[in-house]
């Protein structure tokens, strides 16, 4: 058993890097936007979808696929927040409203993706499964690399913009204080969509780096928002170093833990810390009080 | 006057439905109904009441209905037995659930619901000793029958199960709609309207939340029996996250905070998919669709568009003021 752990810690940090990079934009939008996103999970499934296409039946290279995804998920989560939730926020913004539209959306997303395409398993073909790294006893296929590197990369990006950037500090102060930012001259709408954007784009580029490595298909979303909910609660609701060490803590006691019993039981203890945590400490466990932190 | 001739009238003319329409594919459209009805009315409650969104109610439907089919299967109870044990049962779970849950509200209180209905759904299919797990239950027992002037009414034939249905929905409606009226009634107003201002005057605002979100789940649980003694089996997936979202599309779409809301919802979501069964899975498309645009631009649903005309007057001070005289310890 021992011999395996190295490559279970290995498959736990790559499965982080995806819960990592899922987790980001939800908490972000709630953060500054004080929406929780219910169809942030149906971003992360057109991004699989739209990647698929792209490589599939446009021919383009798998790495550029990737980046077009990036492109094509954000100008979505640019739409949904200009047509869904600007409406609401000017008219009726009550918590709600917003569970109940994003529902919405989400309902409408993945079941219009599964009229079109139907729920058969497709797989992005991408040149990097087929080769494979190993160092000593443990094996990676490139593409589960990839996926590591690629968080990294956008993690870092997204940390310098938030802390170092004049529109970083724009989201900053946004999540901080809404009023207190529009005063000073924050254009708070642009802030919005720009958050919806980055969170669209960073769940879109997970998918089309999933959709390659397992399965793209209309209810991979479902399965992957209910970790990502897990992880930002515990995590902290609007904190971005909170949701990298809560994703890759689920991910690697997940993979550890999921060699001895069922995985069922440990999606009952991730609910049931999520409950826990929403009671005791609703700010997370590495939340400070409230607002967006780099 | 008329509002009551009317009320009477309606109730005559569902009473007259089976009769009408005697395929059973139609009355089995009728006992849906029926069982949407009282599901989508208690969630009524929790989002009328209380202004939260449960995304669990799914699972409280599930309870109730693994609740009484067990007893049933289990511990040979009769139906009338099962009903009520497994409607109490759900309440009390409700009521645990509840003392966590409703310290959170907004964002966070859906959140809770929503991790509460991945847990029950995960509990009844890893149970497999007690619930079968995915493979369901089967072999419920129908309520059975009895004779009414020499003739053998069966609850396994749709019309008498239509009156079963229909006498709990009625109850269902009597007491939602009398919840105000109550002694403690005004209390649950003030307590959404303005907690704050209701915790001042000696209401507990957290005792009427507990309260209205016991009462709710109460009725799922209901519903469940009911579905589970008509059906006569029973599988995790009836009850999963698709079915809370149904629910509270049902009560948003026919309009939250009232009665009549929930009940034109719980009828049209039941009957559109029987007209739109031909599109197959767009239909979904078509409900998200349609929550989507009733969130945004008609917040009060269908029953919002009737009601315009007429004023809505603001009766919060006079409910507080009768809840003060009520609330006080």
């Amino acid at each position: 058993m021992i011999e395996f752990i190295p490559q279970l810690i290995a498959n736990g940090i790559v499965l982080g890097s995806i819960y990592v990079l899922v987790a980001l934009g939800l908490t972000m939008v709630f953060g500054i936007v004080d929406v929780v996103n219910f169809a942030h999970g149906e971003f992360y499934m057109l991004g699989a979808f739209v990647a698929f296409l792209v490589v599939d039946h446009l021919g383009v290279p798998y790495l550029p696929a990737v980046l077009v995804t990036g492109v094509g998920t954000a100008v979505f989560g640019f739409a949904t927040e200009k047509i869904l939730i600007r409406p609401l926020r000017l008219r009726n913004p009550h918590p709600i409203n917003y569970v109940l539209v994003t529902v919405g959306l989400s309902t409408f997303l993945l079941n219009g993706v599964n009229v079109l395409f139907g729920p058969d398993l497709r797989k992005i073909p991408s040149p990097f499964m087929k080769q494979i790294l190993h160092f000593s006893n443990v094996y990676l296929t490139v593409q589960r690399l990839l996926v590591f590197l690629v968080a990294v990369a956008l993690v870092s990006l997204l940390a310098y913009f938030v802390k170092y950037t004049a529109l970083g500090s724009q989201m900053r102060a946004t999540a901080q204080n809404f009023q207190a930012a529009r005063i000073v001259g924050v254009n708070t709408d642009r802030v919005f969509f720009l958050t919806f954007m980055i969170g669209a784009a960073l769940a879109g580029v997970a998918g089309a780096l999933v959709g390659a490595m397992f399965v793209t298909e209309p209810t991979m979303g479902i399965h992957i928002i209910v970790k990502a909910f897990i992880v930002v609660i515990v995590g902290g609701m609007g904190s971005i170093s909170g949701s990298i060490v809560a994703g890759m803590g689920l991910a690697l006691v997940e993979t550890l833990a999921g060699a001895f019993m069922p995985a069922e039981f440990l999606d009952i203890i991730g609910f049931s810390l999520m409950i826990i945590v929403l009671l005791t400490k609703p700010t997370g466990i590495f939340g400070t009080k409230g607002g967006a932190s780099a | 006057m008329r509002k009551h001739a009317l009320k009477a009238a309606a109730i005559l003319g569902i009473i007259l439905l089976p009769a009408l329409l005697n395929e059973p594919f139609y009355q089995h459209i009728l006992i849906t109904a029926g069982i949407n009805v009282i599901l989508a009315v208690s969630l009524g409650i929790i989002v009328g009441y209380l202004g939260e969104l449960s995304l669990g109610h799914g699972a409280f439907y599930g309870i109730g209905a693994y609740a009484s089919a067990l007893l049933c299967l289990k511990l040979n109870l009769p139906f009338a037995f099962s009903f009520f044990i497994a409607t109490f049962f759900t309440g009390f779970m409700g009521y645990l659930i509840g003392i966590p849950a409703l310290r959170l509200s907004g964002h966070y209180f859906a959140i809770a619901t929503l991790g509460f209905q991945g847990i029950v759904i995960l509990l009844i299919i890893n149970l497999v000793d007690l619930t079968r797990g995915p493979m369901g239950l089967s072999g419920i027992p129908s309520p059975g029958e009895f004779k009414l002037f020499g003739a053998t009414i069966s609850f396994q034939d749709k019309i008498p199960y239509f009156y079963l249905t229909l006498v709990v929905v009625l109850v269902v409606l009597f007491l939602t709609s009398n919840l105000i009226r109550f002694r403690h009634g005004q209390a649950f107003v003030a307590t959404r309207e303005d907690p704050m201002l209701a915790s001042s005057i000696g209401v507990d605002p957290r005792k009427y939340r507990m309260l209205a979100f016991a009462i709710s789940t109460a009725i799922a649980g209901s519903a469940g029996s009911l579905y589970a003694h008509y059906a006569l089996f029973i599988s995790p997936d009836s009850f999963h996250l698709p079915e809370s979202i149904y629910l509270a599309t049902m009560v948003i779409i026919g309009g939250r905070g009232t009665i009549a809301g929930p009940v034109i919802g719980a009828l049209m979501l039941t009957l559109l998919p029987e007209v739109l069964r031909f599109t197959g899975n767009l239909q979904f498309v078509l409900y998200g669709l349609m929550l989507m645009i009733v969130v945004i631009f008609m917040p009060q649903g269908i029953v919002g568009i009737f009601s315009k005309s007429r004023k809505t007057e603001d009766k919060t001070p006079e409910l507080i003021d009768a809840a003060a005289k009520h609330g006080t310890p």
